[in-house]
């Protein structure tokens, strides 16, 4: 790996579940928009997890950049509070293509 | 409205604006009605989808149509500096909404040029990631000056299966050559419909053609857009905006044209790093 700093290159909604992201190291991975509810990384979630059922109609509203490190995901079950850094998703990416 | 015998500003009086475009796309055609505007909104939809920053200009004095095609705002004016209208955070400005276009296409190319590249520099851009231009159809000296005037990082065209034996289209791809702009590559429009009765495409005037043409000069064939009235609708309406308006066919055909121009791109001009941006879920 390079020493540069992870960015993103192009961000895309793919169908109404799933939010693409090509990275700056021209990886391209798929996120389950529901899945990142489910690991949203904020306190509130990391004390307590949502419940499964509720998160299947769950969807983002916005998706917005945080300074050049990290997305924040306006959910529309009223949940803003996480903010998913690059690490975050680009490791994430990564772990899902390992585990196919 | 513009007096035509007069500048837009002297450059005395116009306030530096600062601007940062990152590219500047210039959509051309050999000649009109073959589908530039129309390629040129969908392609910034389509970037506008993938979270960059777009900006259209609609420079085709001859019919200038982005003012309807997008139904932007009014774009407003303080002193010198012109802010562009809006359609779904989109910027653009259209000639059309300046000049009078009985007066503009009269205008002799670099005069025309000219204007053009004023209207362009009183506009209060911001930062962009994409600037598209919708030139005015042809190769004449409008053309050459416009090029020559901005900047243009890469050029697309647009044809029809009819006029890609026209010689117009392969003097466009050589005034682009030797103005050494690089071409990302040609999108064939109204090539095929998809028939309501057997859903089988249709390619009313033989298959392959633009493909052969990107093969001759080595540019890449960035995909078809079939005849599609939803397309016509959508233009006639300022629709554009609007996914759920289009097939999902007609989506792919949009998507692969978009997927491919970017790739091009990247081998000239590689793609910047998305600085800030807000991605809108549609539901
Ligand atoms: N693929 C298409 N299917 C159906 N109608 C189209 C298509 N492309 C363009 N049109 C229509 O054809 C006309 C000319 O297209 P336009 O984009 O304005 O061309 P240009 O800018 O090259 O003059 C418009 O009425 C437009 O709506
Ligand atoms: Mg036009
Ligand atoms: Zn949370
Ligand atoms: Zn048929």
């Amino acid at each position: 790996m390079s020493q540069e700093s992870l960015a993103i290159k192009e961000i895309w909604q793919k169908n109404s579940i799933t939010l693409g992201i090509k990275w700056s190291d021209n990886q391209e991975f798929l996120y389950d928009v529901r899945t990142l509810r489910a690991l949203c990384p904020c306190a509130g979630c990391q004390a307590q997890r949502p419940a499964n059922e509720l998160l299947e109609q769950v969807r983002p509203k916005t998706i917005t950049s945080v300074g050049s490190y990290a997305l924040k995901i306006d959910f529309n079950d009223g949940h803003n509070t996480g903010i998913y850094s690059f690490e975050f998703l680009k490791d994430l990416g990564e772990q899902q293509k390992k585990q196919g | 409205m513009v007096d035509m015998e007069q500048p837009l500003a002297t450059d005395t009086n116009t306030q530096p604006i600062k601007n940062k475009i990152h590219s500047i796309i210039a959509v051309a055609s050999g000649k009109g009605g073959v589908g530039k505007s129309t390629v040129s909104v969908l392609l910034a939809h389509f970037l506008k989808k993938r979270g960059y920053r777009v900006g259209i200009l609609d420079a085709d004095i001859y019919g200038p149509s982005l003012a309807l095609m997008t139904k932007a705002s009014p774009p407003s004016q303080e002193g010198n500096t012109i802010f562009p209208g809006k359609s779904s955070d989109i910027s653009v400005i259209s000639v059309g909404m300046f000049a009078d276009p009985n007066k503009a296409q009269v205008l002799r190319g670099p005069m025309a040029a000219n204007l053009l590249g004023q209207l362009y520099r009183q506009v209060a851009w911001g930062e962009l990631d994409f600037l598209i231009i919708d030139y005015p159809p042809g190769t004449g000296d409008i053309q050459l000056s416009l090029s020559q005037l901005l900047t243009v990082n890469a050029a697309l065209l647009v044809t029809t299966p009819q006029d890609l034996a026209l010689l117009d289209v392969r003097k466009a791809i050589s005034m682009f050559k030797t103005l050494n702009v690089p071409l990302a590559g040609i999108v064939e429009n109204m090539s095929y419909f998809t028939c309501s009765n057997c859903q089988e495409k249709h390619y009313l005037l033989g298959q392959g053609g633009g493909a052969k043409l990107a093969k001759e000069f080595g540019l890449c064939e960035l995909g078809s857009l079939p005849a599609n009235q939803d397309l016509t609708r959508a233009g006639d309406k300022g629709l554009f905006g609007d996914d759920s308006y289009f097939s999902p066919q007609l989506l792919e055909a949009i998507e692969k044209v978009g997927v491919s121009f970017l790739g091009e791109l990247a081998k000239i001009r590689p793609a910047p790093n998305l600085s800030s941006f807000t991605l809108n879920w549609r539901s």
